[in-house]
This record gives C-alpha cells, structure tokens and sequence, in this order.
C-alpha cells in the first residue's frame, strides 16, 4: 500500500503505520459487503472440515479457542440436517398413507428448523442494524486476524493462519488498535471517534475523543448483546410457532410434485403467500399473538435501551477531561 | 543497603549543594519506607470439584445469577465477554420454553401436548448429557481426569479449565493432582519432567475430546432425543388418555356451567344472532322479509354447531324454519279465496295469475302507504296492468274491475285482512321466532356444541387408547416377529393373502383349547386394562360409561328446554323436527352411532374375539348346525346338507367375510343391494346366534342386528311411531302384502323406491331412511384393515429403529473406540528419564542457596 510521505511528519513516531507498511501481514480491518458475513461463514465451514477438525484431532498445539468456537457451526448444521433426515429419511419405505403422514410430520419438521435459524438470523439483524442506525456502532465490523503459529514439525513454514473476527467481539478488549490503526491510515488516528462522538451530539472537536467515545461503545455493546441473547431467541421460537401453522404444514405437502421450473416461478409467491396466512392464523391464538408482541418488544426494547444513553449530555457538549490533572508514570 | 547510588556521590558539591542533595535522600528514603510495594495477589482460583447433587443445585444458582447479571447489563451496561456468553445460554433455555409453549397450543391431545414438554426437556438433557457420558466418562475412566473440569478464576468467575486450548491456567492444579493423573495414565515415574509431560498429554486429549464433541454432537443430540421421544411418547400415551378420561368423567356430571359458558360466548353466535335479529325487526316494522325461511333455517339448525359431524342430528334448521314460517302465518296467507272465486273457470293458472296480481298490487298500495281495502287494492292491480297488459290475459282481468260490486261483501272483507300479514300477525310471530331462537335453540345449540367438544376429547381418548390396544391385540395372537415380516410384505401385495394367514391364524386358535382360552383372557385382559379406570373416589371410569352419562345429560338438558311459545301458536311446530328433538333428547340412533364411532376400541377386541368364536364353531361343526335351524327358522330353502365340500367352505369363507373381514355394514349393504336380503338374515343369525353368551358381544350383535331388522331400510326407531315409517310400512302392505318370505326378499330398489314415496307424502327428506345405513359403513374397521394397518405401523417402527437405532449403537461406538487412541503426545521421545541421583528432592532443592 502507498503510503504518502508527506502526512508522515503528522504520526506519532510509534505509529503502526510507520512499522508495519504492509496490513497484510497484520491484523486489519476488513470493508464489509453484503456477502462478507456468508464468506466468513463458508471460510469457517471449509476451514473446520479440512483444518480445525483434523488439528483438534490430532491435539496440536496450535488449536485455540476461535477455531474451537468455529468447530461450533458442525452440530449445527449436522443437527439440523440430522432432525430433517430423522423424520423424513425413510418416509417412502413406509408406503401409501404411513408414508404420506410421515411426510407430513417431517417436513413440518423441517420448515421448523429452517425458521428457528431465520428467526435467530433475524432477531440478530433487527438489534444490530437498530443499534448502527441509531449510534453509528456497527457490531459486526469484521477484521481479520493473521495468527502465528507455531511450526508443527521441522522447517515447517506454513506458520500463519487467518481467522475472521469482529473488532467488537470482545467488551473487554475491543480492538481500539485496528480503529487507531485504520484512522492513520486516513491521517487521523482520531478519525473513528471523532466520526462518533460528532454522532453522540458533541459539536466541537474534542481533545480526547477516545477517552469520551470507548466506555460508550462498550455500554452499546453489552446493552445491546444481552438484549440479543434474549430477543434473538424469541424470534426464534415465532419461528418455528409460525412452521407449526397449518398453511405451513398445506404448503410443506403439495400433493402433485411441481417440475422445476414451476417450482422456480411459483415458490417465491407461494412462500411470501403462505407466510403470510401462517402468520395471520398464528396471530389468531393468545400465544401467538404473545410471541409476536414479545418479538417485536423484546428487539425495540433492546435498541432503545441500547442507545438511550448514548448521546452526548445536552448541557456542557464539550470534553469532560480535565487537561489540569497530570498522570503519573510508572 | 542503597549503597551503590550513595557511592555516587559528587564530593565537589558545595555544603548547600549537599544539604540540599542530603534532604532529598531523605524524602526519598522516607518515601521508600512508607509506601507499600505493589506485589501480585495470591491466586485465589480452584478446581470445582462438585458431586451430581451439587452439580444439578448450582445450575439453578447459575441460571439465577446469569438473570440477575442480564437485569444488571442491561440497566447499567456493564459487564463483561464470560457473562454475557452464559447470558446466550440463559436466552436458548428461554426459547425452547417459549417453543414447547407455542406447540403446546397447536396439538390436540394432551399427550402430544405433553410431548412437547418432554420433546424439549430430552432435547436439552441429551444435549447436555451427550458429551459426558460419551466423552467425559471415557476419558475420566482411562485416564483420570474430566475434560470438561471447571474451575473457579481468581475473579470468581466459573468458567472450563479446557475451553482454551491455549490458555491452561495450570497452577490451579496441585502437583498431587497431577501425579494422580500421570499414575492413570501409567507415565513413567522416572521421567524427568513427569509433570509437564502429563499436563501436556492431558491437553491434548482434552482438546481431541472436545473436538470430538462437536464432530459428534449434532448426530448424537437428535438421535437420542427422537429415540429417547419415541418411548417416553409409548409410556405417557395411555397415563394420558386416563387421566383425560377421570377428569371428563367428572366433568360429564354437570354439564350445565359449561353450557352456560357456551352460550356465552358471543362471537360464536354472532353471526346467526344477527339474522335472526334482522328477520325480527323487519317482522316488527310489518315487512315480512324475502327468503324468511332460509335465513332463518342457518340459524335454526341444532347440529350446527356438533363439530365436523361428531354427532349428526337428524333435525333440519331449514325444514324447522319452514315449519315455523308456515304455522306462524297460517292465518294471514294471500289473496287465494279471492282470485278462485275470480278466475276459478279459467283454471288453476289463471287463479295463479290473478293471486300474483292481487299481491304485487297490495304490495304496492302498502309501499304506497295507501289505504288497504280491495277497492284501494284494485286500483293499485290496474296500474300493473296498464303497464304490461301482455302478462295479464283473459276473461278475469276485464271482471276484476268491472264486477267489483258484485263480489259478496264477505269475501270483500274478508280480502282485506288476507291481503298480506297484518302488522299483529307479524309481531306475534316475531315474538315466537325471537321466544323459540332464545329459549330453546340457542341452549339447545349451546348443549350440542359442549357435547361435540367432550365427544371430541372422549374420541382423542379412545384413540390413544385404540392405538395401543391395536397393537398389543396383534400380539395377543401371538405373531412372532418372523410373522409379522411375512404379513407385512404380503399385506401390500394382496389382501387376500394376508386374511389366509390371518384365518389361519385365528383357527390354530380356536383348534387348540388351550391356545383359545390362553387368548381369550389375554384379549379381556387387554380390553379391561383399555377400557376402565380407576377414578379418585375408587369407582371405575369407562369410555363407554362416560359416553353414556354425557348422552344423558345432554338428552336430558335438551328435553329440559322444550318449545315455549306465546298462548295460541302453543301447538306451533308440531311434528317438526325440532320439537321431536327436543322431546327425545338424543335418539337411539344418534347415541349409538356416536357411541359406535367412540368406542371402537372395545369393539375391535370384540369383533376380533368372534372372528375366533366363528373359527371354533366352524371347527366343531356347529355353524352348519345352526344354519340348519335358522333357515327352518327364517323359511330360507337353502339346503346345507346337499352342499359339496367346495360349497360349503365357500360358506365358511363368506361367514369370514361377514364376521371381520370386512365391515358388518358392507357386508348389509352387498346382500341386500344383490337381492339376498333373506339368505343374509339367515346368515347373520347363523354366525352371531348360538354359542356366544358373552354380554358385550351380544350388545355388539344387537347393534348389528337392528340393521338387519329394518329388513334393509336400516332401522329408525325414534321414527318408527313417525309418520314417515307409518306410510312406508302401508305402502309396502299396499304393494306387496304382509308375507315376510316376500317383503323380506325386496330388492334395495324395490325399498328405495317405497322410502322416497313414504318421505315424500310424510313431507320429510327420504334421508330419514338412508342415513343410518351409510353411518354403519363408515364407522367401524374390518379386522383385516386392523391388522394391515398395525402390522405396518409396527414394520415402520422397527425399520426406523433399525436404520436410527443402528446409527446411534455405530455412533457410541466410533466415539469410544476412537478415544482409545487419544493422548499420544508428539514429542515423547525427547522428554528425557531421570538419572540415578536425580531424585524428586535433589531437583527440586533450590540451588540457589
């Protein structure tokens, strides 16, 4: 990456920048797209089969606690795929009408396991994009992490791996590094904070903005994750609520098996249209219409609590720190 | 001490200079002295060494402490990245309760309901129990320690001293206790770093172990849970259905606060509610409303509200409705006397004609809001006619104005009040519409509707119930498993050959009297265990009791509510089918068809155990016997004795068919639609007649039997006072006489035919005749469908079995063989063995010293 001589007098000496010129080899932060977050998924999955797994089971020594966490995706795919092929694997052995109710059970089944994970999938997203919008916090920035292993046998230079992770991923330890690092990338290590605390309401540049911006982000950030923990898994059980419906069950059963490309032209409008009886059939019942109210109120709930105490006090917009008071080195 | 710094002194200073250096010293000093050197904290964290009881205690104290940590996080927003982690758990048990309670209320039974429950707690125990037993137990028995060890931290924080393959705070640990490991797992005690060399194996086995779980998990957690569901779903079913039925046998006592809280229910009768108010206040504004009847009809109908046909009532809410209209209004009517006494030589068409012109005429005089006498009328009827004079024809039209003087004064006035519904003729009839729909439908519907409900929940019970019974029926029979394959693969091929093996079957039963008495009970055995329960207060609960005491009550509460009307209309609706409801309460016939429908479970051992019963007459010889006496009995010239063998085990056969191989109903409907009416009674008596003395069976005969008696027409005894039995039995007097070797041998159509003449002049739906016979066919299953259907289910589930069954047995087995092979450490070759002096003190004797 060029890096222009000019600006350099502005960084301070122990800049990043100035000693590691090229990111690839360090952590940074990568541009988020819309197929960011699939590819870190496909990145996780292929890693796990072919690397995590193998290394896990061999002990090395190089295993660690993401690749361990990453192994995590294997139940859950295999689960689900494990529940749908439970009560849907043998269906046509059974025959006539045994094989007609199994079939109705099992992909009953497995419209509930899809829309468990969308729900979870969705009740995520709401809290997330809720919190981006209203404090400019985006919790899923993603970075990626160059690891330095050790060798496993001599001379083995196939020492480094990269792992995906988020720069928020931690409220104890956010990487502040890489945000400092990327502003000095645009000539201002201040760059993020500033951008944020002019978010939070302050209208004058402030002296420190880190110092006022870091302990609001890492508030965001546990409002927002606890509200997830909970809200995240109501949507999930309206989810599977709304597959229990009896549209779901009519649509999961089609009696005549469409050819492709009927299935291509019709499933879009017939998922939308059976979507939306389930959900009216669903709202029909006090538990149903529970679990809406609790789904939406648990997600509003959560990114009002989350940025509520966000902005800036409306009184003094300026810097809270006190330049009169010194520090003591140690 | 401080003496290097001290030696540094600079000794050209001037005396001020020292000084000056001398009190710096000693602020320095001072300093030094005062303040406290920072040092580390002891670590305070420990291995959490917890036995099961404990272990089951502390998840409840973590779930509290991880809710009061959420409350705290989301108020204060502080927390850190180990609470909010367990906080996700917090929420996924949080969800899979909301899910169980969201199932919950779409299932019908409370066993499913139950299910659900339990589908969800299984879920989370095998997914917390999966790596304990298949990894922890293993790895602790062969090599002595938990992989899945917690420990405390120094912040008391709980966390696994395993997660992080790369952070092992091992200091948490005594030297003991890794010594105790290393002498598991048999690590030379003469290696020199015996400890580190241990921790490092058991790293690496923890680490391969927890990989292991999460390669295993996800097959492992929905195996067992589905496996694990699938008995728990056995063993609640039929503890269920009981407790269903104590708690309905209680509630069947009363009914009424249940009836009440039905009428109640205002959104349920909402709709009707309003017809029935709309009909009311146009009677009251004296419109009579268009289609009176039919509105009224929906509204009127009794067995509206009986669920999807849980009981089907023979009353008709339109023909009642049309019964009301027509006595109501009897007396206010139309201008009938006055256009025959018009038209009357023109014909039946003119006098149509004339009364439709009288009537748009008064209708017009009362739009009009003009006077209503004929005078006034006519005038109004010349109008129409100058508008269309080609409709009006004829000799009358030219007299109705011309001769209007003529007309006698008694029918003039008499036309007056004929002309339409006067307005006190409209009120009272509304105040007996809105009287009868209060006092007696409405409560009547609301009654149906509270017993279709427990019917509906008494049918769940017996369906529960009839499940298992199905089942452990096959076994009773003793089928092995080899059997069973054999039956099922043949019972897709033909059906023919499936009840050859069951025949078979059943007669290697009744051959041998100690195999048929040895089924038997086994049979009542499994009918009483199905049939009864025990209540709270040690009397006995039954389906059938149940079923009884909610017929009566409801019977009773219909006829309770009777037809009150206002004084002079008190003989309104006579006859109809309304009243005739409400007088009876339920018919036999209504009762016994809901009761057949519920009670199939006692009715499957039953048939079952005459299928045997016919097996055993066949082989003592006495059926033929007793066709020799019924069809003296019956005058049917069918001579057994001339029989070839072939014949007669045709005969036997067809007896086979009749008793279980198909449906009694069938079996009525093919005899008596081929014309062999009199050959089956002859049969049907043969086969049920005779040996059997059994009360249940002969309760199920009779139910059979009354088909027969109504020679076809399927009896209805609850009509058979009505006028519609009357006519039929004069109509077919008047046809074909009283000789029952010829009434007895009609053919359906001949029967059909008299039916539909005898409803018709009766004024009632000739469905009166027809429906019980359709009834029979539907309810009630062969044996041989039975067996067919069990025989499957039984193959599906053991096919499961095995296909899942035997993944799970693979999968325990990869999962303990493949730790067998765990814990070999890469680098064993170079850990080096102590030499002879290096004992244990001299190497840790601190040589520093």
């Amino acid at each position: 990456m060029q890096v222009d001589t000019a600006k350099l007098e502005n960084i301070p000496k122990n800049s990043y920048l100035v000693v590691h010129k090229d990111l690839d080899n360090e952590d940074h932060i990568i541009k988020k797209r819309p197929t960011t977050g699939a590819r870190i998924v496909a990145d996780k999955f292929v890693n796990d089969v072919f690397s995590y797994a193998p290394k896990g089971m061999t002990g090395s020594k190089n295993s660690n606690f993401y690749e361990f966490l990453s192994l995590g995706l294997i139940p859950n795919l295999v689960g689900s795929a494990t529940l749908i092929l439970l009560s849907n694997a043998l269906n046509n052995k059974f025959g006539g009408r045994d094989s007609m109710f199994a079939n109705m059970n099992g992909r009953k089944m497995a419209a509930g396991v899809v829309l468990y994970a969308a729900g979870k999938w969705i009740g995520n997203k709401i809290i997330n994009s809720g919190v981006k919008a209203t404090t400019g916090v985006d919790m899923e920035m993603p970075y990626k992490k160059i690891v330095h292993e050790l060798p496993d046998y001599k001379g083995d230079t196939d020492t480094t791996s990269v792992e995906f992770h988020r720069v928020f991923e931690s409220v104890d330890f956010p990487r502040w590094d890489l945000i400092n690092k990327q502003g000095e990338h645009n000539n201002n290590r201040y760059e993020y904070y500033d951008k944020m605390a002019k978010k939070m309401g302050y209208s004058e540049e402030l002296n420190a903005s880190d110092q006022v911006v870091q302990p609001k982000i890492k508030e965001v950030l546990v409002k927002s994750t606890a509200a997830k923990s909970i809200s995240s898994f109501v949507w999930a059980a309206l989810g599977v609520a709304i597959a229990a419906q009896k549209p779901f069950e009519e649509f999961m059963n089609f009696k005549h098996k469409p050819t492709f490309t009927q299935a291509v032209k019709e499933l879009p409008r017939q998922i939308a249209v059976t979507m939306r009886d389930s959900v009216k059939s669903l709202a029909k019942t006090k538990m149903g219409k529970g679990l809406m109210i609790g789904a939406a109120a648990t997600s509003i709930l959560g990114i009002w609590n989350a940025s509520k105490n966000f902005k800036a006090p409306k009184e003094n917009k300026q810097s809270t720190v006190d330049y009169n008071k010194q520090y003591m080195e140690f | 001490m401080l003496n290097t710094t001290n030696n540094q002194t600079n000794l050209t200073l001037t005396s001020l200079e020292m000084q000056q250096k001398l009190q710096d010293r000693r602020v320095f000093e001072q300093f030094l002295n005062k303040t406290n050197r920072v040092t580390c904290d002891k670590p305070r964290g420990y291995l959490v060494k917890e036995n099961p009881a404990q272990m089951f205690g502390s998840m409840f104290v973590d779930i509290a402490k991880d809710a009061k940590n959420l409350g705290n996080a989301l108020t204060t927003g502080k927390s850190n990245d180990h609470e909010l982690g367990r906080m996700n758990d917090l929420g996924m048990k949080l969800g899979g309760g909301l899910i169980a309670a969201a199932l919950i209320g779409s299932k019908a039974t409370s066993s499913k309901k139950l299910m659900e429950i339990f589908g969800f707690g299984t879920f989370f125990s095998v997914m917390a129990l999966w790596p304990k037993v298949a990894i922890d137990l293993p790895t602790k028995l062969m090599h002595g320690f938990n992989p899945h060890q917690k420990y405390v931290d120094s912040q008391g924080r709980k966390k696994q001293f395993f997660q992080d393959n790369q952070y092992l705070p091992w200091d948490v640990w005594s030297k003991e206790e890794i010594n105790k490991v290393a002498d598991k797992m048999n690590v030379p005690k003469d290696l020199k770093d015996r400890e580190e060399f241990t921790k490092e194996k058991m790293r690496t086995i923890a680490l391969q172990g927890n990989t292991l779980w999460m390669l295993t998990a996800g097959l492992a957690t929905p195996l067992l849970t589905s496996l694990a569901c699938n008995r728990i779903e056995e063993a609640i079913r039929v503890p269920v259905a009981n407790h269903n039925l104590r708690k309905l046998s209680t509630e069947a006592q009363d009914l009424s606060g249940a009836v009440s809280k039905t009428l109640g229910n205002v959104d349920l009768f909402k709709a009707q509610d309003d017809k029935v108010a709309s009909v009311i206040a146009s009677l009251r504004k004296g419109v009579m409303p268009e289609n009176i009847a039919e509105t009224l009809g929906e509204a009127f109908d009794i067995s509206r509200y009986s669920n999807g046909g849980a009981i089907r009532m023979e009353a008709n809410g339109l023909k009642d409705a049309q019964d009301l209209i027509s006595r109501l209004f009897v007396s206010s009517g139309s201008y009938d006397d006055f256009a025959k006494a018009l038209a009357g030589t023109e014909g039946d068409d003119a006098v149509k004609s004339a009364k439709e012109l009288l009537e748009a005429a008064f209708k017009s005089a009362k739009n009009a809001k003009a006077d209503d006498s004929i005078e006034s009328v006519l005038g109004f009827a010349q109008g129409i006619v100058q508008s269309n004079p080609e409709k009006y024809t004829g000799g009358w039209v030219d007299r109705i104005f011309d001769d209007i003087d003529d007309f006698p004064e008694a029918l003039k006035a008499a036309a007056k009040t004929k002309a339409g519904y006067t307005d006190e003729t409209l009120s009272k009839g509304a105040d007996a519409i809105e009287r009868i729909y209060q006092d007696s439908v409405k409560p009547a519907q609301a009654t149906m509707k509270v017993f279709a409900d427990k019917l509906k929940i008494l049918d769940g019970i017996s369906g529960e119930k009839y499940n298992k019974t199905a089942a452990r029926m096959v076994r009773a029979l003793g089928f092995s498993d080899k059997e069973l394959t054999v039956l099922r693969n043949t019972s897709t091929a033909t059906g023919e050959t499936l009840s050859k093996l069951i025949t078979d079957k059943i007669a290697e039963i009744a051959a041998d009297d100690a195999k048929y008495r040895e089924v038997t009970k086994k049979l009542q055995e499994v009918s009483d265990s199905i049939e009864t329960v025990s209540t709270k207060n040690g009397s006995k609960a039954s389906i059938k009791g149940v079923f009884d005491t909610l017929a009566d009550k409801v019977g009773s509460g219909l006829r309770a509510l009777g037809i009150k009307v206002v004084d002079e209309s008190s003989d309104v609706l006579n006859g109809s089918s309304l009243k005739q409801t409400l007088e009876q309460g339920l018919t036999e016939q209504e009762r016994l068809a809901a009761r057949t429908n519920i009670t199939s479970v006692d009715a499957m051992i039953t048939k079952l155990r005459s299928a045997i019963e016919l097996e055993r007459k066949i082989g003592d010889g006495t059926l033929i016997k007793d066709w020799a006496k019924f069809a003296e009995e019956h005058k049917y010239k069918g001579n057994i004795q001339a029989m070839t063998k072939e014949e007669i085990e045709n005969f036997y056969n067809m007896c086979r068919r009749v008793a279980w191989q198909s449906t009694y109903g069938d079996a009525v409907n093919k005899f008596y639609s081929d014309g062999n009416g009199g050959f089956f009674r002859t049969l049907s008596d043969t086969i049920f007649n005779g040996t059997m003395a059994d009360g249940e069976i002969k309760d199920w005969q009779l139910r059979m039997k009354s088909m027969i008696d109504g020679e076809g027409c399927i009896p209805y005894p609850s009509l058979q006072e009505t006028k519609a039995q009357d006519l039929f039995n004069q109509l077919r007097k008047a046809k074909y006489g009283e000789d029952p070797s010829i009434i007895s041998h009609l053919t359906k159509t001949q029967i059909r035919e008299l039916e539909r003449e005898a409803a018709k002049q009766a004024g009632v739906s000739d469905e009166v005749f027809r429906s019980h016979g359709i009834r029979f066919a539907d309810y009630g299953e062969s044996v041989l469908n039975t067996f067919k259907k069990q025989i499957n289910q039984m193959h599906n589930d053991r096919s499961w079995m095995k296909v899942f069954g035997g993944i799970t047995v693979a999968l325990l087995g990869v999962t303990f063989i493949s730790q067998l092979f765990f814990g070999k450490v890469k680098d064993e070759h170079l850990y080096e063995r102590k030499q002879d002096n290096d004992t244990f003190e001299s190497r840790n004797r601190n040589v520093n010293k």
